[in-house]
């Protein structure tokens, strides 16, 4: 045999090579390299390596202050979890929470001291030099003080009660008397509502549904919204739940009761229930009948102020009939223990004093409040922490248009609905500098801003939270530092020594970082010496008594490490201690003048064809910072509205000649913006609601023009009125084609 | 009910419409746990990718009796996928250990057909290069890869919580045969209690219970395509929307309602 080898062979074996390589794997294990290959190109992000650890901490992205577990991988905070068990709500977070892990990387966070002209003409951020800046901000403090006037200088807090609120306070009393002030949310107005008709002070209303066998609640989303999820269903065992709702909501389909009243009209409905209360004597004993018949100042008392809201006096302008208040009023009187809830759509604001007054009143004719009651009582935080008394705190609309030098805004909490344009008034002319200390350029406190210092982010500090406004129980906690902070970020209480040592005082020993971690463990101890209440520790979900821990700075270790104290509401408020009419008097004279529903909306003159609705529905709050991921609920599935949506029913927007999707022209009085037309049938007709949540601007739409910049607040007026959640408006198509 | 003869586990879950507020937890959580990016600002707003997506249906009616419901829409996991079908390069691929249809995007070459194929819109295209704003790459999960442009991608029930379970089973020196315990990230924060999640072969399990009541339905049920994810509701015209048009031409639905 010989090797005959022909060109043909050599061809044949190329040939069989070339068919059995595309048989063989090679080829696939190319396809799958080059897969592969495509994953690891430089621009493709890549996860954090290390060891996996957990960290307990509270989150600080509202007020409710949820119980987080999170995840590190190294030194990186990578992502939130709930605690199951913690009580604060029932073991659960948010959306917002969840992607608390990406606050730190927002894209608006400030990464360094930002200043900006308003008046130029580009207002844009640049980052100056921060002493420079420090510097100059104490001599304005210093001039200030020289001229006796320290109240020029003002501090808005919008997240009081923390350790970091008494530093201000302290701060502000050493500069010669500068204005503390605070911006109620609708669930702190509630409360004060609520301690403003008691004579003894430092207490707060603790409503507990829990205990209620009949819940009336005033239009909050209290089974969909992320604020409520401690209500249980009927069905479950809970209590009946009755809905005042002007829309067929999420919580008034799944209510046991619903009654779609008129918007604005939750005043006159609160008073209509208690005179058939008082009047049909359905709850009278003894304590009831001395709290109606109360004289007041003007010898008024509750019941002849009752006598004016009949039902069938109320019924014309609630759009209820006389039928459905009485049987809900005598479903009250005998579903009791029960409980009635104010607040309502807390994203427009505070729902007004004249309705949590008749609100909270309608509780005390239930007999709510006592130990056989669903409302129980706390104390304030300034009493739980037996506080010296420093300035007093004031409300930012108490302080005058135009009397400020220096504003100085905490934004460290970026979820308040607040007012830019209030904010601003409140400065003397052009001159008046108004600073934030906030991470990011934007919120309630970056966006108003003519300075921002870039203070730490949520997760990079120790800081404290207190019980949200309304909670059933006191509590307390720590948010712990579970991220390395940033380079460029400021300590809050640091940064306030540097001012004030600018500003040519000496700063005191209980200043500065140091003195912040003081009154923290300051305050751990106070908690511990008092003996009362529980501590829940998130690692292993065990409680502890206080009164079992000897060592004195056990509880400041347990909270270090993401425990939560909490106590039960343990005060008691006598019949004596109360004032169903208030204390200033003239509160039966305004529920007088809503009798036809909130004035501000059906006042003589006011134009529109539309009742705008303003309000949170699942979302946080206006001008709220939000992490990226969140785009996904609000922009990629348009699960959460944004402010740029405005819902109205379809048969009203046809009515106007708009289709679902267009862009229109919102106006009111005080202001206009674009938005784009949202069929809601769960609307009544001739209302309209838009969502004082986050824009979707902020989230890197590019169809942001200059008339989606007017925040909602503004848009309905809350630089002038304290109630702002609705207002006349027209509606017309923009005609410059679909948003 | 279909199930794998060999299988001892076949994971599933049930969400129950009656207790879902539409709040969006499961939605972010989903997204945070599975590196799921966020598409740019300038991304039309169908280019998302939402692995659990949230579908808000009425009942068609005017105020007052309207009402809404939503819907969270996993993968349904299949047991007759379409998307298995129609793969040309066996980049959908059916776990028989598990149950769970797993989407292999170094296989995958991007010609959405699965997309095409698949009833319940759950499957979604990586039309950019992952990438997120600057700094948060330091938030992704390690235990999950981000994927690249030009692959279809969709909820693998949280396959990287099932891969630590495993790895805990074999620390903990447990039979590999052996059913792991996991909980995927919608089922652990949805803060309703609305998604469960379990084997629906153990037997006295909370899956197999509730798949049983007579309030569970499933979507598109008619297509044959078995899923397994059931849905819960007391409401008729909830039940309604697990009718497929076909159905309806066949007069099981009647109108708006079941729409």
């Amino acid at each position: 045999m010989t090797l005959d080898l022909t060109r043909r062979s050599l061809l044949k074996f190329m040939g069989g090579a070339v068919v059995g390589s595309v048989l063989s794997p090679l080829p696939w294990k190319l396809l799958d390299d080059a897969a592969i290959w495509t994953q690891n190109w430089s621009w493709i992000a890549r996860p954090p390596r290390g060891p996996v650890s957990h960290m307990f901490t509270t989150c600080q992205l509202c007020p409710v202050g949820c119980g987080m577990r999170a995840r590190l991988i190294g030194a990186s905070f990578v992502s939130a979890w709930p605690v199951v068990g913690d009580p604060a709500a029932a073991g659960t977070l948010c959306p917002l929470g969840l992607a608390a892990a990406q606050m730190r990387y927002h894209p608006s966070r400030v990464r360094g001291v930002a200043r900006r002209a308003r008046a130029a003409a580009d207002p844009a951020w640049r980052i100056v030099d921060a002493d420079a800046t420090t510097g100059e901000l104490g001599q304005r403090l210093a001039a200030c003080r020289s001229r006796g006037a320290g109240d020029s200088i003002a501090i808005v807090d919008l997240r009081p009660g923390r350790a970091m609120s008494r530093l201000y306070r302290e701060f502000l009393a050493r500069q010669g008397g500068g204005i503390y002030a605070t911006a109620p949310d609708a669930w702190q107005a509630s409360a004060a509502a609520f301690a403003g008709m008691a004579t003894v002070g430092a207490l707060a209303p603790a409503p507990d549904p829990a205990r209620a066998r009949t819940v009336l609640n005033f239009g909050a989303p209290l089974t969909a919204g992320w604020r409520g999820r401690d209500i249980v269903p009927h069905a479950a065992g809970g209590p009946r739940l009755i809905q005042v709702d002007p829309a067929a909501t999420i919580t008034a389909a799944r209510a046991d009761r619903w009654l779609p009243a008129r918007p604005g009209s939750e005043a006159p409905v609160a008073l209509a229930l208690a005179h058939v209360l008082v009047f049909e004597a359905l709850a009278a004993d003894a304590r009831v009948n001395a709290l109606a018949d109360l004289p007041h100042e003007n010898g008024s008392t509750l019941r002849t102020v009752l006598a004016d809201f009949a039902p069938e006096r109320v019924a014309a302008n609630s759009g209820l009939t006389p039928a459905q208040l009485r049987d809900t009023a005598r479903e009250l009187a005998a579903g009791r223990p029960a409980l009635v809830l104010g607040v309502g759509d807390a994203g427009g604001g505070p729902l007004g004093s004249e309705e949590e007054a008749a609100i909270w009143n309608l509780n005390l004719l239930l007999g709510a409040v006592g130990p056989d009651g669903a409302l129980g009582v706390r104390p304030a935080d300034t009493a739980l922490f037996d506080e010296p008394a420093g300035p007093a705190a004031r409300s930012l609309s108490d302080i005058p248009d135009g009397s400020l030098d220096v504003l100085l805004v905490d934004g460290s909490f970026p979820g308040v609905p607040v007012s830019a344009e209030q904010l601003r008034r409140k400065l003397r002319g052009p001159d008046g500098l108004l600073v934030a200390l906030s991470p990011y350029a934007g919120g309630a406190a970056g966006t108003p801003a003519d300075l921002i210092l870039p203070v730490f982010a949520p997760g990079e500090w120790v800081e404290d939270v207190p019980a949200p406004a309304l909670a059933a129980r006191s509590s307390y906690s720590w948010a712990t530092a579970v991220a390395v902070p940033a380079p460029f970020a400021l300590h809050p209480a640091e940064w306030l020594a540097q001012l004030e040592a600018a500003s040519g005082l000496v700063v005191p020993p209980e200043g500065g970082k140091s003195g912040h971690e003081a009154e923290l463990k300051r305050r751990a101890g106070v908690l511990q010496s008092r003996g009362s209440g529980q501590v829940f520790d998130p690692a292993d979900g065990n409680t502890t008594d206080v009164a079992a821990m000897s060592d004195p700075d056990l509880l400041a270790g347990a909270l270090a490490r993401g425990a939560r104290w909490s106590d039960k509401a343990t005060l008691t408020l006598a019949d004596r201690d109360v004032r169903p009419l208030g204390q200033g008097g003239g509160l039966a004279a305004r529920w007088r003048s809503l009798a036809g529903g909130r004035a501000d909306a059906a006042k003589p003159g006011a134009t529109g064809s539309l009742l705008l609705m303003a309000g949170g529905g699942l979302a946080p709050a206006a001008g709220a910072i939000t992490a990226p991921v969140l785009n996904k609920l609000y922009r990629e599935s348009g699960l959460q509205p944004g402010s740029r949506q405005l819902a109205v029913s379809a048969t009203t927007a046809r009515a106007l000649g708009l289709a679902e999707g267009k862009s229109a022209l919102l106006t009111t009085a005080h202001g206009r913006r674009r938005v784009k037309v949202r069929f809601d049938n769960s609307l009544p007709p001739d209302v309209a609601r838009i969502a004082a949540g986050p824009d979707p601007a902020d989230m890197g739409d590019p169809a942001a023009s200059a008339d989606d910049r007017t925040d909602i607040p503004d848009l309905c007026g809350a630089a002038e009125r304290p109630v702002w959640r609705l207002v006349r408006a027209d509606l017309q198509e923009a005609h410059d084609g679909n948003a | 009910m279909e199930t794998h003869s060999k299988a001892t586990v076949c994971y599933a879950m049930v969400i129950d419409l009656d207790k879902c507020v539409g709040c969006g937890t499961c939605n972010v959580a989903c997204a945070i746990e599975n590196n799921v990016s966020v598409p740019p600002p300038e991304a039309l707003e169908n280019r998302g990718l939402t692995w659990m997506r949230t579908q808000r249906v009425d009942n068609g009616k005017a105020w007052p009796d309207h009402r809404t419901v939503t819907v969270p829409i996993p993968c349904q996991h299949c047991e007759h996928a379409p998307c298995i079908h129609v793969c040309p390069v066996t980049a959908v691929q059916l776990d028989e250990s598990t149950g769970i249809i797993g989407q292999i995007p170094t296989r995958c070459m991007g010609c959405r057909y699965c997309m095409a194929a698949c009833p319940y819109h759950a499957r979604y295209f990586n039309w950019f290069d992952p990438k997120w704003p600057e700094g948060l790459q330091d938030t992704l999960n390690p235990d999950v890869a981000p994927r690249m442009r030009g692959v279809a991608e969709k909820c693998n029930f949280c396959h990287g919580r099932l891969d630590r379970a495993r790895e805990l089973a074999a620390a903990e020196g447990r039979p590999a045969a052996e059913p792991v315990h996991y909980t995927p990230a919608c089922a652990e924060a949805c803060p309703h209690g609305a998604i469960t999640f379990g084997n629906r072969l153990e037997e006295g399990g909370p899956i197999a219970a509730l798949e049983k009541k007579p309030e569970a339905f499933r979507l598109l049920e008619a297509l044959g395509t078995a899923p397994k994810v059931t849905y819960l509701s007391r409401e008729p015209w909830i039940r309604r929307i697990g009718l497929s048009r076909l159905d309806r031409v066949r007069g099981h639905g009647d109108g708006p309602e079941g729409a």
